[in-house]
């Protein structure tokens, strides 16, 4: 989830109320966005992804002196007309086809607004914006650039100077060396061409998602600004836009149209009255529920909801209903555990696995809990082949594949405890796979000076005795076990397992001087042959 | 006195008369007839009782090496070498007969040369006090004979000896040993002129209960405050433990478990709970993925409108068809949902379960978690309700303070994330997520749009907490130590 930073008196001032810190606090967090620090001049708050508009201190304020009651209702903001246009080239419609964009005039850049423009651009960029694929935003200063605009794509030895460069690059030597280009790099290595905003002049504008121009970077002296959005995604290009300029508009600034946009037209909802009571559990009236949403920032006209440009959020009446439970606050419901009447029951197979795990505490045997991740090297130990299915990205080697038995961890467990107390008598119930399939398994490990099959056996005999179930054990070879000493454990004719003493060369492989016998049976045949 | 008398084990019994005469171990256990770890136990169990105090002094003794053993039983080389000249012999011929090494030889011709024992020339001949040395013990032998000695007792001329021995090659050694002697305390100088009774029983044995042998005597008092052996009980792993008493919740509650499999697929996920297809969470740095694909259930056209009308885009069913371990148990919230009939609600299932993320481990990171999910399918069930199950849940778990606040999932609306307030901590700390299904997940699933309340939690803080692990790595360490000693989990709930 975003972090953003916030200047704590800027956002006091802009809330135009100073609240003391423990109820600012509360304020913020019962409104739905989590406070991770707060000193006299900061506050680092994470903010949910649905909530891009809160991304700045701007959309904070805004939110917060209407949830505070201060300035309740739903916000205007002028858009003017203009002439400002732009052409979009067709080209680009196979590599970033979505196009939104704004000016703004009479801004006041001092250094904290700065910060926050800035703050608010790479947060969109990260969340909403999905790391620049989705959507991507650049900020101009208005006054180098000449209109009309053009959109269009270069090929990759078009040059221009990056911001932050003394000379010109080309557009390939920008993905190479920029850090900007490196780290973005990755969004245009599928093309040819890549995005480029022109001015009347030629002059570039930027690289969409990559960087701006030095020409038209934005300075402290800078009053009027253009801000472009493209993606993959024209909803969510306008959306952004319509979060930065009422942002920007809340700081005094005016905003313009480009191509007749934006329009901040405002969404239209119905809500229903009784839908929301019968959610909430609560019994509000028209008044009270419109009270409540203009406390989120909305409007109420009987039962139509209009909803601000930059709650992109809003998708459904439940959206709506959740305004008012935050409204109404989380804090005041009442809680009740309703009477509904339905009959408990746990799963047949989890009551056959724990009883089973009953039956081997009553044998003196320790239970054991491993990762059902493992790896090829350790399931190599075994010195018998079984497919292993595997992860497509680990993070880690130790653990690449999915297991396919449980006698390897147990093996590795006894590896690990050689310097403690013997005997070490041992068992697990866990889920295995077989390829895709997954299988609820049990092993048992007997280590100790005087273990060897017949004691294994008498475990596996004493458990099935318990079961009320018969089983054969016939002959087998099986690598991980001494010829002669392994069988294949069957019920109803079927081979449902293995049992014997653990091979010389197995234990060597675990470093281990103590010999071990040791069963693995598949819980749910087991299950199936019950009854 | 009678009661002490009475607790002496038969070993005690044995040892305490010898302490009369003997003061250190090694008499003890010749006059005792004992073998060493015998009386140690037995002088152990008298100190216990406060009867006497073990000293233990340290002291260097003198003991022969491997060379030393030898010739102590087959004489010194020197003395072989003058033995064979009854006439002069050469060097070789010397070295033949008496059956010496390279060495031997020569480090006898040093000693018998200093000593003017033999005369060197062409062949080497025996002087008269070479003749004389024959008869005659030497020092060196007499001392390797009177092996062990304790160094701080030598006298002058064995001090003499002594350092003559050590220049020779491995014939003698020291070695620090530890010596034990008994001082009896004032109750134990007057409990050695009491007559020890004898006739105290040992164990109870079956021959004894027949016969009624036992009868008009006493049992030897038996010391129960002593430290016993260790045992180990078996038991179900410390995880295990918490997983049950969890479920016992839910199945108090009337709760039904719901299960679902570890290797899911991203539709069950993700796009069945509304997470759209270009969310963070579905990247491979978060989630672990399998080589392969499943094939989609019917739904899939249900949810594929869902994601298309509200999240206005394109549903790519290929993702969807991706195999994932499973990053959540609410993926099982999501099939039990889509298999349920009108005719099943109202419904309440609970599950509990692993889930994975794809992180690296640390202490404060796994790739493996367990997870408790729950869900309330009623045409009437609402937010309130929501909260109150949350609050007896936590209840039972042992949180007498949490909190609800508002939080995001794309799956819920309202969303609810709960903190608990941590005592020891004194800290609020974040503790699960919870909500009510948004129509887009339950209408393609179950076919109509009642609410579904929900809630998921990670289990592992709570487990750690409890148990007073720090390390999250402990929960899958299998250290049996650990395991063995670790308490078992016991709450009562209220």
């Amino acid at each position: 989830m975003p972090t953003i930073n916030i200047n704590k008196q800027s956002l006091l001032h802009l809330t135009g109320k100073k609240l003391p810190d423990d109820i600012l606090k509360d304020r913020i967090e019962m409104l739905g966005l989590s406070v991770e620090s707060m000193d006299e001049k900061e506050i680092e708050i994470e903010v949910y992804p649905n909530r891009p508009d809160l991304l700045s201190e701007e959309g904070l304020a805004r939110a917060l002196t209407s949830f505070i009651n201060l300035k309740p209702g739903f916000r205007k903001y002028k858009v003017n007309k203009s002439d400002y246009k732009y052409k979009i080239d067709s080209k680009v419609k196979e590599i970033r086809p979505a196009v939104a964009a704004a000016v703004i005039k009479k801004i006041t850049l001092d250094e904290n607004t700065l910060i926050s423009i800035m703050q608010l651009q790479e947060k969109i960029h990260t969340t909403h914006g999905r790391n620049r694929r989705k959507v991507s935003v650049g900020v101009y200063d208005l006054d180098t650039i000449k209109f009309p605009l053009t959109y269009t794509t270069k090929p990759t030895s078009f040059k221009f100077t990056p911001l932050e460069m003394s000379k010109q690059l080309t557009l390939s030597q920008i993905l190479q060396h920029h850090p900007k280009g490196k780290d973005y790099a990755h969004l245009l290595k599928d093309f040819k061409e890549y995005p480029i905003w022109l001015d009347d002049n030629n002059q570039v504008l930027s690289m969409p998602p990559i960087i701006n121009s030095e020409e038209t970077k934005v300075t402290d002296r800078t009053k009027n600004l253009f801000i472009d959005c493209t993606g993959l995604d024209q909803r969510a290009v306008e959306q952004a836009i319509n979060i930065i300029v009422c942002a920007l508009a809340d700081r005094g600034a005016e905003i313009y149209q480009v191509n007749n946009f934006p329009t901040l037209e405002s969404q239209k909802m119905k809500l229903n009255l009784d839908y929301a009571n019968k959610l909430l559990g609560l019994k509000l009236n028209k008044s009270e529920i419109k009270e409540l949403l203009e406390k989120m920032g909305m409007e109420v006209k009987e039962d139509i909801v209009t909803i601000p440009a930059y709650r992109t959020d809003i998708m459904h009446e439940i959206d709506l209903v959740e305004d008012i439970a935050i409204s109404y606050g989380y804090e005041n419901f009442e809680e009740i555990i309703p009477n509904i009447a339905t009959i408990a029951q746990e799963d047949p197979k989890e009551v056959f696995k724990r009883k089973i795990a009953e039956i081997l505490t009553g044998f003196g045997l320790l239970e054991t809990n491993s990762f059902t991740l493992t790896s090829k090297d350790e399931l190599n130990k075994m010195e018998n082949k079984v497919e292993a299915l595997e992860i497509e990205n680990p993070s880690n080697e130790e653990y690449n594949v999915l297991r396919p038995w449980l006698l390897p961890c147990l093996m590795k467990t006894l590896q690990l405890n050689k310097h403690h107390e013997y005997p070490q008598n041992i068992f697990e119930i866990g889920t295995c796979f077989d390829n895709k399939k997954e299988i609820a398994k049990l092993a048992v490990s007997l280590c100790s000076e005087k273990t060897d099959f017949t004691a294994i056996k008498q475990i596996l005999d004493s458990l099935f005795k318990s079961l009320d179930l018969d089983y054969k054990i016939e002959e087998v070879n099986h690598a991980s076990f001494v010829n002669g000493r392994v069988g294949k454990i069957l019920v109803k004719g079927k081979k449902i397992g293995y049992i014997g003493e653990t091979s010389p060369k197995v234990l060597s492989n675990y470093d281990l001087t103590m010999p071990v016998s040791c069963f693995e049976i598949d819980l749910d045949e087991l299950l199936c042959n019950m009854n | 006195m009678d009661k002490l008398i009475q607790s002496l084990h038969p070993l005690e019994r044995t040892v305490l008369p010898t302490l009369k005469i003997h003061k250190d171990l090694d008499s003890i256990i010749k006059a005792s007839k004992l073998s060493e770890v015998e009386v140690m136990r037995a002088l152990q169990w008298l100190e216990n009782k406060n009867i006497l105090k073990i000293n233990q002094t340290l002291k260097e003794i003198i003991e022969l090496d491997k060379h030393g053993e030898i010739y102590i039983k087959k004489g010194l080389p020197e003395k072989h070498f003058l033995k064979v000249l009854e006439k002069p012999l050469t060097l070789n011929e010397i070295q033949e007969k008496a059956k010496l090494d390279k060495d031997e030889l020569n480090s006898c011709i040093g000693i018998l040369k200093r000593d003017n024992l033999i005369k060197l020339g062409k062949k080497i001949s025996i002087t008269k006090e070479g003749k004389d040395y024959l008869k005659t013990e030497t020092n060196q032998e007499k001392f390797l004979k009177s092996l062990p000695l304790e160094k701080s007792k030598l006298t002058k001329e064995q001090e003499s000896t002594y350092k003559e021995l050590k220049q020779r090659k491995q014939l003698i050694q020291t070695e620090i040993k530890k010596l034990r002697t008994i001082e009896l305390t004032p109750l134990g100088k007057k409990l050695i002129t009491q007559k020890l009774e004898t006739d105290l029983l040992e164990t109870i044995t079956t021959s004894m209960l027949k016969t009624k042998s036992w009868k008009n005597k006493k049992f030897r008092r038996f010391d129960i405050k002593g430290v016993v052996p260790k045992i180990y009980p078996g038991k179900k792993h410390f995880v295990q433990q918490s997983i049950e008493y969890i479920k016992k919740i839910w199945l108090d509650m009337g709760f039904k478990e719901m299960q679902g499999p570890l290797l899911e697929s991203a539709f069950w996920n993700f796009d069945a709970l509304f997470v759209p297809q270009d969310h963070p969470a579905r990247e491979m740095q978060d989630t672990f993925f399998i080589k392969g694909t499943r094939e989609l259930p019917d739904k899939a056209k249900e949810v594929k409108q869902a994601h298309e009308n509200s999240w206005k885009y394109k549903w790519n069913p290929e993702l969807a068809k991706k195999l994932v371990l499973r990053t959540h148990t609410t993926a099982v919230s999501a099939r039990t949902l889509a298999n349920l009939k009108k005719s099943d609600l109202p419904a309440k299932f609970f599950s509990v379960g692993k889930v994975f993320r794809n992180e690296a481990v640390d202490w404060k990171h796994s790739f493996e978690f367990t997870q408790v999910e729950g869900i309330v399918i009623d045409p009437n069930a609402n937010f309130q309700h929501l909260l109150g199950f949350l609050r007896a849940y936590y209840k039972k778990l042992g949180f007498d303070r949490i909190k609800f606040l508002p939080a995001y999932f794309p799956y819920t609306e309202m969303s609810v994330e709960v903190r608990v307030y941590n005592k020891e901590k004194k800290q609020w700390v974040e503790a699960g997520g919870a909500g009510i299904f948004r129509p887009e997940v339950v209408k393609p699933l179950l076919g109509i749009d009642i609410p579904v309340l929900a809630w998921g939690q990670g289990m592992d803080r709570s487990i750690l907490d409890y148990y007073g692990i720090k390390d999250l790595r402990d929960l899958h360490k299998n250290d049996l130590k650990q395991i063995r000693d670790m308490k078992v989990w016991l709450k009562c709930q209220q």
